[in-house]
């Protein structure tokens, strides 16, 4: 017990006296936060392929293999019909003949421009059809990405009291929810990305066969470009949401029943497109309605883009809401150490 | 004698669930943990706060840690306030209780250069200062091992070495050798005195009488979340072994209250 104090005697523990320690929080540790969810995420074989290879795998089987089916059917069908019908002609051959070769040329003549408007008119209704189902396909399979990494990563860690380790150290609690939120996202995102490649590739075997050729393009780059933004726009909110309540969940398992009320929620907001079109741009101020949406839209060919940048700019500005909470939740001794 | 912690009144009641006051017997949905309690450390000593279970040691060093706050009363870590400056609080002290746990699925390794950056240390502080603290604990032998595949001894000797990596003035750990063999019991217990001839200050609580009389140069005796004593080891136990005296004060205590 004395003043002096051993400053030699740091001889096998280097000491480190330097004003660092006075301002812990120089430096930001949201780098740090993110790499060790990365690897957490990435060396985990089970975790990669449940999150990141099965949902557009599974997508594209069976959409492919439900195109298949459908067409088949209906090829099947329309040869029935064919075999069935016996026509006989009352003219000579000749007749036969001139009639043929005339009738050939006012047909092809008709064709061409029936099969324009054709063209036009069932990649309107194909529209609606994607238009009315790939949201809620988009938005399902992204919660289902979120809810695989979210629980775990939040109320795991407090389960398991990792997350108490984390509280010690002088970095900040709005580091620690950033962190998480973003890698969480990035995570949720390849998910959904993962689903939205095995929708984009079975597109095709999904309308092949059909009667009608349709450009193969049938969505352009910045088609694609406002469905990536609205997908990771959506993933942020989602993952916000199942954050929060990961948060506020005592363990994985309790944070798995709390959520049950939300996904009820994501799905209702998922089939308003069938139900109808948003009255006014306001209504895009509404999360993951807007997200629905916008997809929508985007799918059936009647793009409105300030509806789009009301719907990224405002699900940026919850989420933001979204860590600003979870902060305050990390600081609440009532929820991270109440038993 | 320069003081390093000073503890006022600090206090805290818990609200029990249904749950937890079956589990206590009682019908009180509150629970006081700590009541007013009040002590100085010194630096350069060991500080050891001695009462069996369920006196609330655990929540003292855990209000100390800046986990929880208390209700009443503050404290103040080398000149920090536990309640105002939190953040510098963490930044000088190293916890270690049984409540905090390593992630499963990284290695001692990571774990250590993943903290020290959390902390702020230089890279090659760190590195040198791994290498010595590693080497101390016999952690290097199992450095890349996970930390899900260790034993109880390996995974606390991780922990200590975790809680430790920016080299902090003061030491406080809740039960340092719970739960380990004689022989890794040994290997903290000389450690934590080689802290203090480093001139680190420990704040160490236990409800076992032999390793105070072995370590501690002052004790604080926590009956009930009250410090019924606090000085040193000598003037505790005035003349009797540190048990005898354990027992005298607790019936005192104890008989008072009824
Ligand atoms: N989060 C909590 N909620 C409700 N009661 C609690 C909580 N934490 C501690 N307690 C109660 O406060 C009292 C003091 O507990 P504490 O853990 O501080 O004791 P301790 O001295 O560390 O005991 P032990 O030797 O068993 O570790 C106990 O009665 C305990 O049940
Ligand atoms: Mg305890």
């Amino acid at each position: 017990m004395n003043n002096d104090r051993l400053e030699g005697d740091a001889a096998n523990l280097p000491s480190s006296k330097s004003p660092n320690l006075t301002k812990p929080n120089s430096k930001s540790n949201i780098g740090t936060i993110i790499s060790k969810e990365f690897k957490r995420f990435f060396s985990d074989r089970t975790l990669l392929f449940t999150t990141v290879i099965m949902p557009g795998l599974l997508i594209y089987v069976i959409y492919t293999l439900m195109g298949s089916f459908m067409y088949d059917n209906i090829d099947e069908e329309i040869a029935k019909i064919e075999d069935q019908t016996e026509f006989v002609s009352p003219l000579t051959a000749e007749e036969q003949a001139l009639y043929d070769s005339l009738g050939t040329v006012l047909y092809e003549a008709e064709q061409a421009q029936l099969s324009e408007q054709r063209t036009q008119q069932e990649q309107q209704e194909l529209g609606a059809v994607l238009g009315n189902l790939i949201p809620l396909l988009i938005i399902m399979l992204i919660f289902s990405g979120c809810m695989t990494v979210g629980p775990t990563a939040i109320a795991g860690e407090k389960e398991r009291g990792t997350i108490a380790t984390l509280l010690v150290t002088p970095m900040r609690r709005s580091e620690l929810a950033i962190g998480k939120i973003v890698s969480l996202s990035c995570f949720a995102l390849l998910s959904g990305l993962s689903s939205f490649l095995g929708i984009i590739l079975s597109l095709p075997k999904m309308i092949q066969g059909d009667s009608v050729e349709l450009p193969s393009n049938l969505y352009g780059s910045g088609d694609l470009l406002i469905i990536l933004l609205v997908i990771s726009c959506t993933v942020l909110i989602i993952i916000s949401g199942i954050s929060l309540i990961s948060a506020w969940a005592k363990d994985v398992k309790t944070a798995g029943t709390m959520v049950t009320p939300f996904m009820l929620v994501i799905m209702l907001a998922s089939i308003t497109p069938m139900i109808g079109q948003a009255p006014n741009e306001a209504y895009y101020l509404v999360p993951l309605y807007n997200s629905a949406q916008v997809l929508a839209s985007v799918f059936s060919f009647r793009i409105n883009l300030t509806a789009v940048l009301i719907t990224i700019g405002s699900n940026l500005c919850y989420t933001a809401l979204a860590i600003w909470g979870l902060t305050k939740m990390f600081n609440s001794e009532k929820i991270m150490f109440t038993k | 004698m320069e003081e390093i912690l000073r503890v006022e009144g600090i206090s805290k009641t818990f609200t029990l669930s249904k749950k937890q006051q079956k589990i206590e017997h009682t019908h009180d949905a509150k629970k006081v943990a700590v009541d007013a309690l009040s002590l100085t450390a010194y630096r350069g000593e060991i500080f050891g706060l001695l009462g069996p279970n369920g006196a609330g040691k655990t929540t003292t060093l855990r209000m100390l840690a800046t986990l929880i706050r208390p209700d009443k009363g503050d404290a103040w870590v080398d000149g920090c306030s536990i309640i105002t400056e939190p953040d510098k609080v963490r930044a000088k002290i190293g916890f270690l209780t049984s409540e905090l746990k390593l992630e499963d699925f990284f290695t001692p390794n990571y774990l250590y250069d993943f903290f020290s950056k959390l902390h702020g240390v230089e890279p090659e502080t760190a590195a040198s200062r791994k290498k010595a603290l590693f080497e101390r604990f016999g952690v290097e032998k199992f450095a890349e091992v996970k930390v899900a595949n260790l034993s109880t001894g390996m995974r606390q000797k991780v922990s200590i070495v975790v809680s430790l990596v920016h080299d902090p003035d003061i030491i406080i750990f809740d039960e340092p050798t719970n739960g380990l063999d004689v022989i890794t019991a040994r290997t903290v217990t000389d450690f934590l005195l080689e802290l203090k001839a480093q001139g680190k200050t420990v704040i160490l609580s236990t409800h076992i009488f032999s390793l105070v009389e072995r370590l501690c140069d002052r004790v604080g005796i926590i009956i009930d979340g009250k410090l019924t004593h606090c000085d040193t080891l000598e003037t505790v136990c005035d003349g009797l072994n540190l048990e005898d005296r354990f027992f005298e004060i607790y019936k005192a205590q104890k008989g008072e209250e009824q």
